[in-house]
C-alpha cells in the first residue's frame, strides 16, 4: 500500500497549500480560483480522502437538483416513510438528512466523510432539532428499507436563492460517490443544473438521473428532448428514470413511480463489485479532476504574484523619482538661489559695490578668511536657509509621490481595491519633522566630515584655527554648486560663490581631499534623502506586503499536482448497473455498461 | 382564491399612492440626473457613470417614439408558463406553447394598436415578430387599447442567447411583469440578477405566481406570503405580488385590470424611465460617498497664505531689492556729492538690469530678466497651492478633494510665466522722480560753483604771487581769508548736504521698495485668482451641480 501512502500525502499537501491558499488582488479568475480553492481542499477533506482510506465504506448517494424538483418527495418516497421535509416553500432542504441502512451507522458517525458537518441523529426527523434552522449539520437516519452498502443523502437546492444551500448543496455533490440528479419537466433546460452535471461528466463521476414531476401527457417528448441533451454533454450512458407528474399519497408518490429507482438501488447494493467499481472510477475521476482544476489555480497565483509586481512598482516609481529630483536639484546648483544665496553673501560679507567693483579673488578670499575667523555674520544663518529650503523642497517631492502613487493605485482595479476605501494622498504630519531632522543630520554629518579630515592631517592645527562650522558651511554651498547651471542675475555671484567656497576650502585642505569630501557629502545626502523617500512609499508597498503574496507558492502548487498525477492508479473502471425495468424502455443495454465497465469510452 | 390574494396585498393601492408623475417632472429629473452625470464624469468611478449616460440616452430615444404607448413584458424562467398567459391575455394561440424546454426563443409581441404606430417603437425594443389586435369596433380589447405586451424568452436556460435577449429587453420595456412558478419562484437567478437590480422599479414591476392550480389553496397562500416575502428583500416591497393560473384563468381578471390601469394612466413609459433615473442617481450617490457638508468659503488666511507664496517664487524679494536700489542709484545720481559722483554712473540700474519695465513697452510682451524661480520658491507655491485646495474643498467627497487638489498643484506648477508677465505687469521700474532732487541736485553745483569761486580767487592769488606781484589781502572772515572758506566750506557743506540727501533718497528708496513688493503682490494675486482660485472654485462647482442634479433626478 505504499501507492495509496504516496497518494494521501499528495493529497494531504495539496489540501494544506489549497486550504493557505488567498489570492487578496483583483485579477482575472482570482474570485473564481478562490472557490476553486476552496471547493476542492473541501473536496479532498470530505470526499477524496476519506474514500481513499476505505474504499469499502458504502457508497454515499447524494440527491441532488434545483429548487422545486422534488428531492425530499424521491427521497422519503424511496425510504416509504417520511424522514426528510419536502413542502411548497422554497428553499426546502435547510438541512441535510443522510439516511443509512442500520448495519452502516458506524461508517458514518463518526467525522470519516464531511468532516465539517456535525451529525446529528435526532428520534423525530421530521420535526428536526430545535435551532438547527441556524446550524450547518448532516442528521443521520438509519432504515432497513434503504440497501445495505448504500446511503442517500438529501441535498439542498443547487440554485437556491439562499447562498448558504447553494453552498452546502456544492459541497455535498463534491462528496458524493453517485449522483442521483433531480431535475422536472420544467427546469431539464435550466442553465444551473446543467452547468453542474458538465462538471460531474468532467470528472467522470457515477450520474443517474431523475426526471421529476412530467405531466403525463409530456413523458415521451420530454424524454427524448431530454435524452438528446444528455447525449450532447457526454452523458448518454447516464441511467435515466422518469417520473410522471401524480397527486401525493400521505406525502410519498406511488410506490410504482419510484419502482425502477430502488430495484436499481438495490442491485447496485447489493453486488459489492459493482459497488466498489463504482467507488473507484468516481474517485480517480475526482483525482484526475483536482490536477485539472488545480492548474488555473496556480495560474492565477501568478497572476497576483505579477499584479503585486505592477502595484509595488507603481508605488515606488513616484518615491524613487522625487530622490532622483532631489538629487538634481542638489546638483545644479539651483537650491542656491534665493535665501540661501542671501545668506551667504551676508556671510562672505560681499556688498552691491563690492561686487561691481570686484577686484580679484585675493581680496575676496581675504575677505572670508576674515569671515572664517569668526566675525560678523554667524554661518548658522546660512544653515537654517539651506535646512528649512531641503526640507521644504523634499516636502513638496513628498507631496507628489503620495499623490501619484495613491493615483496609479486608484487607476488599477486591483489597487483601488487594496486602498479599501482609503485616501492615502495626503502627507502625513510626521514627514515635516522627519525632513527637518534629515536636513540637520546631514548638516552634521558635513562637519563631522570635516572634523575628521582636520584630525587625519597635519593641517589640523590650521584647519581648527578657522571655524569648523564656516568650513562645513563651505563645503555645503560646494555641494550644492559644484556644477553651476544658475542663471541670469545670479550666474556670477552663485558660480563665483561655489569657486569661492572651493578656494577656500582648498586654502585649508587639499585639492583632492575637497573633492572626495565633496562627493562623501553628496552621497550621503542621496542616501538619506532615498531611505526618507522609501521609507514613505512604505505606506503603500506595505499593504501589499501584508497581504503575504509568495512568488513561490505557485510553484510548489505545481508541484503538489504533479505528484498526485504521479501517484495515481488509474482505476479499471466502474460502471452503472443498467435501468432494466424504468418507467421509460430506454435501458442501455447491459452489455454497454460492462463495456464502460473494462473502462471503455 | 381572490380573497386569499386581498388579504395578501396590502399594498393593493400602490399605483395610486405614487403622486401622478407628468413629462414636465420626468424633464426636470432628466435634467438633475444629466446635471449629476456633467459633475460626476471624470471624477467617480467609470461603472455608475456610463450605467447613468445609458440611462439619459434609453430615455430620449424612448421618449421619442410613440409616448402614447405602454410597452409591458412577461418575464421569466423557462417553463413558468409565460406564453401560456401570453396567449390567455390576448385570447388565442398566438405564442406557441410546448413542454420542451425551452420554447420562446425570440421576443413577440401583441399590439393593441396599429403596426405603423408602433413600428418605430418594436424596432428599437428589437421585437421582430407581433400579433396585432383586433379593433376597438370588434369589442375585443377595447380596456387596453395602446398596449403593446412582449412574450420574452426565458433567462435561465442553457441558451445564453434568451439570457441576452431579456437583458436587453428589460431595460427598454415600461413595465415587466415577472412570471414564477411554484418550483422556481425562489431561483437565485430571477431575484438576484433581475428582481434586486431593479429594486427603485417597483411602481412598474408586478410579480406573479403563476400556475398555482397545482397548489392546495393553503399551499398556495403559504407560498404567495413567501414569495411576497422574497420580493420584498429584494427591495420590491411596493411591487404587486399576485397568485395565478395561466391555465383554469384564475386570477387572470385582476392581470387583466393592473394592464388596463397601465395602459388607461398613459405614464408607464415615465414612471419607469423616473424609476431608471432614481436607480442611476442612487447608483452615483453610493460611488460618490457623500456626506452633503457644506463646502465653506475659504478662509482668508489661506487665500494670503497662496498669494505670498506665490509672490515670493515670482521673485518679489528680488523685484524689492532691485527697485530699492534703483531708486537709491538714481537718487544719489541726482543729489549726491558732485567731486564723486561720477562714481555712481559706472554701476548698472539694477531694475534694468532685470529689464523690470522699459519705457515705451508693452508690458504684456516683457519676458523680465529675473532669475527663473528657485526650487525652494516653487516648493512653496506648490504647497501653498496644495494647502489652498485643501481649505477649499474640506467636507467635499474624497473623489472631490483629489480633483481639486490636482487643479490646484497643475496650475501652480504650469504658473512661472504667468506670474513673470505679472510682474512686468507691476510697473515697478520707474517711480515718480521727487521734485526735491533737483532741488538738491541744484543746491549741490550751487556749493560747487562757490568752491570753484573760492578756488579761482586762490588760483588767482597764486599767479599774482608768481608773477611777483603783491596780490591784495583778501578779506578774511573770523580770521580765515574769504576765498578759502569759499573753497572748504563749497565743499564741506555740500558734502554734509549729500549726505542728508542721501538719508532722505534712502527713505525714499525703502517706501518705493515697499510700493513695488505691494504691486507685485497685488498682480500676483490676480494672476492666482484667474489660474488658482477660480479653477478651484469651478471644480468645487461641479460637486453642487452633482449634488443639485442627484437631489432633482431622485425627485426631492
Amino acid at each position: 500500500m505504499a501507492g495509496r501512502a504516496e497518494l494521501e500525502g499528495a493529497l494531504e499537501s495539496l489540501r494544506t497549500q489549497l486550504a493557505a491558499l488567498r489570492l487578496p488582488l483583483v485579477a482575472r479568475d482570482a474570485a473564481e480560483s478562490r472557490a476553486t480553492a476552496a471547493r476542492a481542499s473541501a473536496q479532498i477533506a470530505d470526499y477524496v480522502l476519506p474514500r481513499l482510506r476505505s474504499l469499502e465504506a458504502p457508497l454515499l448517494t447524494v440527491v441532488g437538483g434545483s429548487t422545486g424538483s422534488g428531492k425530499s418527495t424521491v427521497v422519503n418516497s424511496l425510504v416509504g416513510r417520511t424522514v426528510t421535509r419536502p413542502g411548497v416553500l422554497r428553499p426546502t432542504t435547510r438541512h441535510p438528512v443522510l439516511v443509512h441502512h442500520p448495519d452502516d451507522l458506524a461508517w458514518f458517525a463518526d467525522d470519516r466523510v464531511l468532516p465539517g458537518l456535525p451529525r446529528i441523529t435526532g428520534a423525530d426527523p421530521a420535526a428536526g432539532p430545535p435551532g438547527a434552522e441556524d446550524v450547518l449539520g448532516l442528521q443521520l437516519v438509519a432504515d432497513d428499507r434503504v440497501p445495505a452498502g448504500l446511503a442517500l443523502l438529501d441535498a439542498p437546492d443547487i440554485d437556491s436563492v439562499a447562498r448558504a444551500n447553494r453552498e452546502l448543496a456544492a459541497m455535498l455533490m463534491a462528496a458524493a460517490d453517485l449522483w442521483l440528479f433531480l431535475t422536472t419537466a420544467a427546469r431539464y433546460s435550466d442553465a444551473v443544473p446543467w452547468a453542474a452535471l458538465r462538471g460531474a461528466a468532467a470528472r467522470d463521476a457515477a450520474v443517474a438521473l431523475v426526471l421529476n414531476r412530467v405531466p403525463a401527457e409530456a413523458v415521451g417528448q420530454v424524454t427524448s428532448h431530454l435524452r438528446s441533451l444528455l447525449a450532447a454533454e457526454a452523458l448518454a450512458d447516464a441511467p435515466l428514470f422518469v417520473i410522471a407528474e401524480a397527486p401525493l399519497h400521505d406525502g410519498l408518490l406511488a410506490h410504482q413511480a419510484v419502482g425502477p429507482i430502488r430495484r436499481w438501488l438495490d442491485e447496485l447494493g447489493g453486488d459489492a463489485d459493482a459497488r466498489a467499481a463504482v467507488a473507484r472510477r468516481t474517485l480517480d475521476g475526482a483525482i484526475a479532476n483536482l490536477a485539472v482544476e488545480v492548474l488555473p489555480v496556480a495560474d492565477a497565483m501568478d497572476r497576483q504574484v505579477l499584479a503585486a509586481a505592477r502595484l509595488r512598482e507603481a508605488a515606488s516609481k513616484p518615491f524613487a523619482q522625487a530622490a532622483a529630483r532631489l538629487d538634481e536639484l542638489s546638483e545644479d546648483g539651483s537650491m542656491l538661489r534665493g535665501e540661501v544665496l542671501a545668506r551667504w553673501q551676508e556671510f562672505v560679507g560681499a556688498s552691491e559695490l563690492f561686487r561691481t567693483l570686484e577686484t580679484g579673488m585675493a581680496r575676496l578670499r581675504d575677505r572670508v578668511t576674515r569671515a572664517l575667523r569668526g566675525e560678523p555674520v554667524a554661518p548658522t544663518a546660512v544653515a537654517e536657509a539651506l535646512e528649512s529650503g531641503l526640507a521644504r523642497v523634499l516636502l513638496d517631492e513628498l507631496a507628489g509621490a503620495y499623490e501619484q502613487a495613491d493615483a496609479a493605485w486608484r487607476d488599477d482595479p486591483a489597487g483601488l481595491e487594496l486602498l479599501d476605501g482609503a485616501d492615502l494622498s495626503p502627507v502625513p504630519e510626521r514627514a515635516r519633522g522627519e525632513a527637518e531632522s534629515l536636513v540637520r543630520a546631514w548638516q552634521a554629518d558635513v562637519l563631522e566630515l570635516v572634523r575628521s579630515e582636520g584630525a587625519d592631517r597635519r593641517t589640523s592645527a590650521r584647519a581648527l584655527a578657522y571655524s569648523v562650522n564656516g568650513a562645513g558651511l563651505a563645503l555645503m554651498v560646494l555641494v550644492f554648486g559644484a556644477t553651476g547651471g544658475i542663471t541670469g542675475a545670479e550666474v556670477g555671484i552663485a558660480g563665483g560663490t561655489a569657486v569661492l567656497a572651493q578656494k577656500l576650502l582648498e586654502a585649508v585642505f587639499s585639492e583632492d581631499a575637497v573633492r572626495r569630501m565633496a562627493t562623501t557629502a553628496r552621497e550621503r545626502l542621496h542616501d538619506r534623502v532615498a531611505g526618507f523617500t522609501s521609507d514613505h512609499a512604505r505606506t503603500f508597498t506595505d499593504r501589499l506586503e501584508a497581504l503575504g503574496i509568495d512568488p513561490a507558492a505557485s510553484h510548489d502548487l505545481r508541484v503538489a499536482v504533479a505528484h498526485l498525477l504521479g501517484a495515481r492508479e488509474p482505476a479499471a473502471g466502474g460502471g452503472l448497473p443498467a435501468v432494466r425495468v424504468g418507467a421509460v424502455p430506454v435501458a442501455p443495454a447491459r452489455r454497454r455498461w460492462r463495456e464502460w465497465l473494462r473502462g471503455g469510452a | 382564491m381572490s380573497k386569499v390574494l386581498g388579504r395578501l396585498d396590502p399594498r393593493q393601492p400602490a399605483r395610486e399612492r405614487g403622486a401622478r408623475l407628468t413629462a414636465a417632472d420626468l424633464d426636470a429629473r432628466c435634467a438633475g440626473l444629466s446635471g449629476a452625470v456633467a459633475g460626476a464624469r471624470g471624477r467617480l468611478p467609470e461603472g455608475p457613470v456610463r450605467a447613468a449616460e445609458g440611462v439619459l440616452a434609453r430615455a430620449s430615444e424612448r421618449r421619442a417614439l410613440a409616448a402614447d404607448l405602454s410597452v409591458v413584458a412577461l418575464a421569466g424562467a423557462t417553463g413558468a408558463g409565460k406564453s401560456t398567459l401570453f396567449n390567455a391575455l390576448v385570447g388565442q394561440e398566438v405564442a406557441r406553447v410546448a413542454v420542451t424546454r425551452p420554447t420562446t426563443a425570440e421576443p413577440l409581441a401583441a399590439l393593441w394598436t396599429s403596426p405603423a404606430h408602433a413600428g418605430g417603437l418594436l424596432e428599437w425594443l428589437g421585437v421582430p415578430r407581433w400579433h396585432v389586435m383586433p379593433g376597438p369596433q370588434d369589442g375585443a380589447g377595447d380596456d387596453l387599447d395602446g398596449l403593446v405586451l412582449l412574450d420574452l424568452p426565458d433567462h435561465d436556460s442553457t441558451q445564453l442567447d434568451h439570457r441576452a435577449q431579456v437583458d436587453h429587453l428589460v431595460q427598454r420595456v415600461d413595465a415587466m411583469v415577472w412570471v414564477l412558478d411554484p418550483q422556481k419562484y425562489a431561483d437565485a437567478v430571477v431575484h438576484d440578477a433581475y428582481l434586486r437590480r431593479f429594486a427603485t422599479h417597483a411602481d412598474v414591476t408586478v410579480v406573479l405566481l403563476n400556475q398555482v392550480d397545482q397548489l392546495a389553496p393553503a399551499d398556495a397562500e403559504a407560498c404567495l406570503a413567501h414569495l411576497r416575502s422574497l420580493v420584498d428583500a429584494d427591495g420590491l416591497g411596493r411591487a404587486q405580488v399576485l397568485g395565478v393560473s395561466a391555465r383554469t384563468g384564475q386570477g387572470l381578471a385582476e392581470v387583466r385590470a393592473l394592464l388596463g390601469q397601465v395602459v388607461r394612466s398613459r405614464a408607464a413609459s415615465l414612471q419607469r424611465i423616473a424609476a431608471d433615473v432614481v436607480g442611476a442617481a442612487a447608483g452615483l450617490q453610493d460611488a460618490a460617498q457623500d456626506a452633503g457638508t457644506t463646502i465653506r468659503p475659504v478662509p482668508e488666511a489661506s487665500a494670503r497664505e497662496l498669494n505670498e507664496a506665490l509672490a515670493d517664487a515670482a521673485g518679489v524679494a528680488l523685484v524689492e531689492q532691485a527697485v530699492g536700489g534703483s531708486v537709491r542709484l538714481r537718487g544719489v545720481r541726482a543729489t549726491g556729492w558732485l567731486p564723486t559722483r561720477w562714481l555712481h554712473h559706472l554701476r548698472r540700474d539694477p531694475a534694468a538690469r532685470l529689464r523690470l519695465g522699459r519705457a515705451g513697452v508693452d508690458p504684456a510682451l516683457v519676458r523680465t530678466s529675473l532669475p527663473s524661480a528657485s526650487p525652494v520658491a516653487l516648493a512653496r507655491a506648490t504647497q501653498a497651492a496644495r494647502d489652498y485646495a485643501a481649505a477649499a474643498s474640506a467636507g467635499a467627497p474624497d473623489a472631490w478633494v483629489r480633483s481639486t487638489r490636482v487643479v490646484a498643484v497643475d496650475a501652480a506648477d504650469a504658473l512661472g510665466p504667468d506670474l513673470d508677465a505679472a510682474v512686468a505687469r507691476a510697473e515697478v521700474a520707474h517711480p515718480r522722480t521727487p521734485r526735491w532732487w533737483s532741488l538738491a541736485g541744484a543746491v549741490q553745483w550751487l556749493f560747487l560753483g562757490v568752491a570753484a569761486l573760492g578756488a579761482l580767487w586762490l588760483l588767482g592769488l597764486v599767479a599774482l604771487r608768481a608773477l611777483a606781484l603783491a596780490p591784495p589781502e583778501p578779506p578774511t572772515v573770523g580770521g580765515l581769508p574769504v576765498p578759502t572758506v569759499l573753497l572748504l566750506g563749497g565743499l564741506l557743506v555740500g558734502l554734509v548736504l549729500a549726505m542728508l540727501a542721501g538719508l532722505a533718497v534712502r527713505g525714499t528708496a525703502n517706501r518705493a521698495a515697499r510700493r513695488a513688493r505691494a504691486r507685485v503682490i497685488d498682480q500676483v494675486a490676480q494672476v492666482a485668482q484667474a489660474r488658482i482660485v477660480e479653477p478651484v472654485s469651478v471644480e468645487l462647482g461641479t460637486l453642487a451641480e452633482f449634488r443639485v442634479g442627484i437631489a432633482a433626478a431622485r425627485g426631492q
